[in-house]
């Protein structure tokens, strides 16, 4: 299909689903944040955006409550299995529940007392693991995969579940600031090359392959929105390339049942092949806040 | 411990100062070092015919970083080892950061702030043996000594800590300075370089003056380095030291040193 053919074509798609959520749902109310201590102040944008950035950011809005209400349910899953004493489909549903997290992460972490309840690991408290304030996914984490049990775990689990109604609530009410959206990309990406790469996330599970691909997965919608307004069409050709590099040795690790394998099967030799198209990746995206005009 | 007179230290600092300054900058504000730039503007020559940073004298502070070079192609070697030549060919001389436009990401830590001064940094690249594996069909361009580094007796050794394709040497004045020339050539290498193991080390601040004159006590109380070659003497260097003709190596080491 011809360059200009296909821009128009994703321009008019993005407008279309702007122009849907406009009709079906109305303006979004922005947060407000005297009642809500922990809900960002919106971010006040110096110029108006262009109506092409307006549409691509709203169909990105959609997305993110899409994922927030996967969230939801997939979570609303996990907690039943383990509250069952479903121990080995506990352990199945885990990674799944955390997909569309991990997707919109960077939305997420606009609400961080939120996120503390939800996702923090045991490196943030003195006492570690026995901190009782150590809850959320990792707790359960530990509790399936390293101690083997579903014992105990009741109140936890449903703590988590409400949590994720509340961040589902507070992601539909945000007007998500532009320059966070469009961050988002390269957002998701420097977490796994900053943080993740090492393995830090999941140690209980191995499972952060999981999260890669969520985490790619997030990062890609929001360029692919971008990129009928991106000109420099080396800049997307090359990041199209890195996407493509890292979804293909994630690939890879795919199991036979649509799952990925353990962490611990990565090698050193993979491990430092994903680091480049990562870093690459990191890289190019940082620059697209800039390539738009956002401040 | 020698003691040197003011005006023999004075001397051999500013002989050294005249000869490492001839490609330093030439504002003619910089032109006598006050007690605040002093050292900060001395700057070594990056270009000449052997790299720097094997017969300068030692510096106050030093930083070696090992590296994995990711590039998955031989085509894409060229363009890493030109970047790294152009960073550090500008680290080493100083200037001013490049103000990119202020909604992209600053290209500069910002570490050393708006202007980078030389402060006496010198940046050493060198290759691993591994480089010269299957990889990039470099095989039969391998320095002939070179071989991946053997176990000492009494090591206890990490792999994680040991080997690696590149290895950079940055010494300097200040540990600040050798950060914000690796946070550079990290930035400038996304994709083709990933450090492995790094590793730091210091002297007393007062071998700046002294330029190499003196032996520095080390952590173990002896003073490390009275038998070494006199770096001065060309012919022993050329002996010992530098990769010379006639010794059955690839052509491209030559001047270069193990």
């Amino acid at each position: 299909m011809p360059e200009i053919a296909r821009l128009d074509r994703d321009r008019r798609r993005v407008a279309a689903v702007a122009v849907a959520m406009l009709i079906g749902l109305g303006e979004p109310r922005p947060a407000s944040s005297l009642e809500q201590p922990d809900s960002p102040r919106p971010a006040r944008q110096a110029r108006p955006i262009a109506p092409e950035l307006a549409a691509a950011l709203a169909a990105y809005r959609t997305y993110a409550v899409a994922q927030a209400d996967a969230f939801v349910r997939e979570t609303a899953r996990f907690v039943t299995a383990i509250q069952a004493g479903q121990l080995a489909e506990a352990r199945r549903l885990y990674a799944p529940a955390r997909a569309p997290y991990e997707r919109i992460e960077p939305v997420a972490a606009l609400f961080p007392e939120l996120i503390k309840r939800i996702d923090v690991r045991s490196d943030e408290f003195e006492l570690r693991e026995r901190d009782p304030a150590f809850v959320g996914f990792h707790r359960l984490e530990m509790a399936l995969f390293t101690h083997g049990t579903t014992e105990g775990l009741g109140e936890v689990a449903e703590r988590l579940a409400a949590e994720t109604v509340t961040l589902r609530d507070r992601v539909a009410a945000l007007a998500i600031p532009p320059a966070k959206a469009v961050g988002a990309a390269s957002a998701l990406i420097e977490g796994i090359a900053a943080i993740k790469i090492s393995g830090e996330e999941e140690r209980y599970s191995r499972t952060d392959l999981w999260d890669f691909q969520a985490n790619i997965e997030g990062s890609k919608v929001v360029f692919t929105l971008l990129r009928p307004l991106l000109a420099d069409r080396d800049f997307v050709a090359r990041v199209e390339r890195s996407y493509k590099r890292v979804e293909d040795l994630l690939a890879r690790y795919r199991g036979a049942d649509g799952g990925f394998q353990s962490y611990d099967n990565l090698t050193a030799r993979d491990r430092n092949a994903l680091k480049g198209p990562i870093t690459l990746l990191a890289e190019d995206l940082s620059t697209l806040r800039g390539r738009l005009g956002l401040d | 411990m020698r003691f040197s007179s003011p005006v023999s230290t004075r001397r051999r600092f500013l002989g050294g100062l005249g000869a490492a300054a001839l490609l330093g900058p030439a504002r003619a504000e910089d032109a006598t070092p006050t007690p605040a730039t002093e050292g900060t503007l001395v700057a070594q020559p990056f270009y000449g015919p052997h790299q720097a940073g094997i017969v300068t004298p030692q510096p106050a502070a030093a930083l070696y970083v090992a590296f994995d070079v990711l590039a998955e192609r031989r085509g894409e070697l060229p363009h890493l080892f030109r970047t790294l030549t152009e960073r550090l060919a500008f680290l080493t001389r100083g200037g001013a950061v490049p103000d990119l436009h202020p909604q992209l990401p600053p290209r500069n830590s910002g570490i050393l702030g708006p202007t980078v001064l030389p402060d006496n940094l010198t940046a050493t690249v060198s290759v691993g043996a591994s480089l010269f594996d299957y990889r990039f069909g470099l095989a039969r361009a391998r320095p002939r000594h070179l071989g991946p580094m053997e176990r000492f007796s009494n090591d206890a050794l990490d792999p994680a800590e040991c080997h690696g394709d590149l290895l950079i040497q940055l010494c300097s004045n200040t540990a600040e300075t050798n950060i914000h020339a690796l946070r550079d050539v990290l930035k400038a290498t996304p994709g083709l370089l990933a450090p492995r193991w790094k590793i730091e080390g210091f002297l007393p601040p007062h071998v700046v003056k002294t330029m190499g004159a003196d032996t520095v006590r080390n952590m173990l109380g002896f003073k490390d380095g009275t038998a070494n070659l006199d770096v001065r003497d060309s012919r022993l260097m050329d002996r010992y030291v530098w990769v010379g003709p006639g010794q059955d190596e690839p052509a491209w080491t030559a001047g270069g040193s193990y």
